[in-house]
């Protein structure tokens, strides 16, 4: 093949993925629609609900690679060649994951615009009825589609324990800040329960409807959780060094980067940092400061190390289930982006012949 | 673009317990690679070392110069 037929090749399969990405989030968001406007609640219910699914849909419009809705559907396609029949499970992990979003917002003061004319008891009743009862409601779908009593008992399990391993690493979230001495390991250990449960959910509820072998099961979740991890971890960095900066540093979360630089910077370089961090919960005048110290720390650089390592990981499990194309290669794809080094540069619609 | 080996699971997991516990072996990745990673008895085969070595110099090169530098900067 000449580098010429290469490149198109490798952009015509970049425009195919990009499409079938955005068509399973239209599915799975048309799917949520239906189930939401047949559930027996009041309409001021059903509104609250509707809120944070098009929070969540205007979300996936921007990111479609949102892991709940592509993760279970390219998970089962990997293992039968086909990724319809998990069309439910893809809407049960999105509410959950809406649910969760939700939940989290709530506790870091950062509800989303679309929240902020609502009483803050509204949104929590919308995230419980997220977390709550629809993905349950979605799994008992499979039922009409003739998936076996002893599969969907064994789903259902597979959404408990992963969230309530999701739920300890939340727990881990809120406590750290209170904590006067909190490790790498801590902060690595919360990441790893708090998205590591949520993406190996994701990916064990494809697989689990997929098949009934062990070891490609627990592959699939190894894979999601080393995933889950990295992906945390970018969001942890980009919190504080990114274009869209969040609440972190505000709220005195101990991310990784942060847990880092104090247990390497030493003395008066320590002792300014808590300085700046406890001044950061104020005001965001001292957060360059604190950005300053994590930089003399190599606070992001380490972060980067980290989320390699995970990403590596997530790759070795994969490649270990032995994925079948093309879902193979657009998980590849999706994992791929779970970086804090520069991506290279993809081929956009515009720079076509 | 050819996929690349996997570097082997259990080199990746001690390599990750190692970074997470460890100062002296997570700051010696950047000093001196070979030498720590021979220190603490890892036996890389040659294309897992070529991409650990990468990924340590993409990160000494671009995180610490270019994208984190940009990062800090474009928000102050």
């Amino acid at each position: 093949m000449s580098e010429v037929d290469s490149v198109e090749s490798r952009s015509t399969k970049a425009n195919v993925n990009r499409r079938a990405t955005g068509e399973r989030v239209e599915r799975v968001f048309a799917f949520l629609d239906q189930l939401i406007l047949a559930l027996p609640v009041r309409p001021g219910h059903r509104q609250l609900l509707q809120i944070h699914l098009r929070v969540g849909k205007e979300r996936a419009d921007v990111w479609p690679e949102m892991s709940s809705v592509q993760l279970p559907l390219l998970v089962h396609a990997a293992i039968t060649g086909d990724e319809r029949p998990a069309l439910p499970v893809a809407g049960a992990c999105t509410l959950l994951y809406l649910g969760a979003d939700l939940f989290d917002s709530i506790l870091d003061h950062e509800l989303p615009p679309s929240w902020q004319a609502r009483a803050s008891s509204e949104a929590s009743l919308a995230a419980t009825t997220l977390l709550g009862a629809l993905p349950q409601l979605c799994i008992a779908r499979l039922q009409e589609r003739g998936t076996p009593p002893e599969r969907l008992w064994t789903l259902a399990h597979t959404f408990a324990d992963y969230g309530l391993t999701m739920g300890a690493g939340q727990y881990e979230d809120l406590l750290l800040p209170t904590l006067e001495n909190v490790s790498v390991e801590d902060s690595r250990a919360m990441a790893e329960h708090k998205s590591g449960a949520e993406y190996a959910l994701f990916a064990a509820a494809g697989a689990t409807l997929a098949t009934e072998d062990r070891s490609t099961i627990e592959a699939y979740a190894d894979f999601g959780s080393c995933f889950g991890i990295a992906q945390q971890l970018v969001n942890d960095a980009k919190d504080i060094w990114g274009e869209e900066r969040g609440q972190d540093l505000l709220n005195g979360k101990r991310t990784l980067p942060v847990v880092h630089a104090l247990s390497t910077l030493r003395g008066e370089r320590r002792e300014r940092l808590q300085q700046l961090l406890a001044a950061a919960r104020g005001s965001t005048e001292h957060h360059d400061g604190v950005r300053e110290l994590l930089a003399e720390a190599g606070s992001l650089r380490y972060t980067a190390l980290i989320v390699w390592l995970y990403q590596q990981q997530a790759r070795s499990h994969l490649a270990s289930a032995s994925p079948r194309e093309p879902a193979a290669r657009e998980l590849y794809t999706l994992l791929d982006q779970a970086s804090i080094l520069p991506q290279p540069s993809a081929v956009q619609p515009s720079e076509q012949p | 673009m050819e996929p690349m080996e996997e570097i082997r699971l259990e080199a990746l997991r001690a390599l990750t317990i190692l970074a997470v516990h460890d100062e002296q072996f997570r700051n010696g990745l950047w000093d001196n690679l070979e030498g720590t990673l021979e220190r603490y008895g890892f036996a890389l085969n040659e294309q897992e070392m070529v991409q650990v070595r990468n990924f340590i110099y993409a990160v000494r090169d671009s995180v610490d110069e270019a994208l984190f530098s940009g990062l800090t900067e474009a928000h102050r």
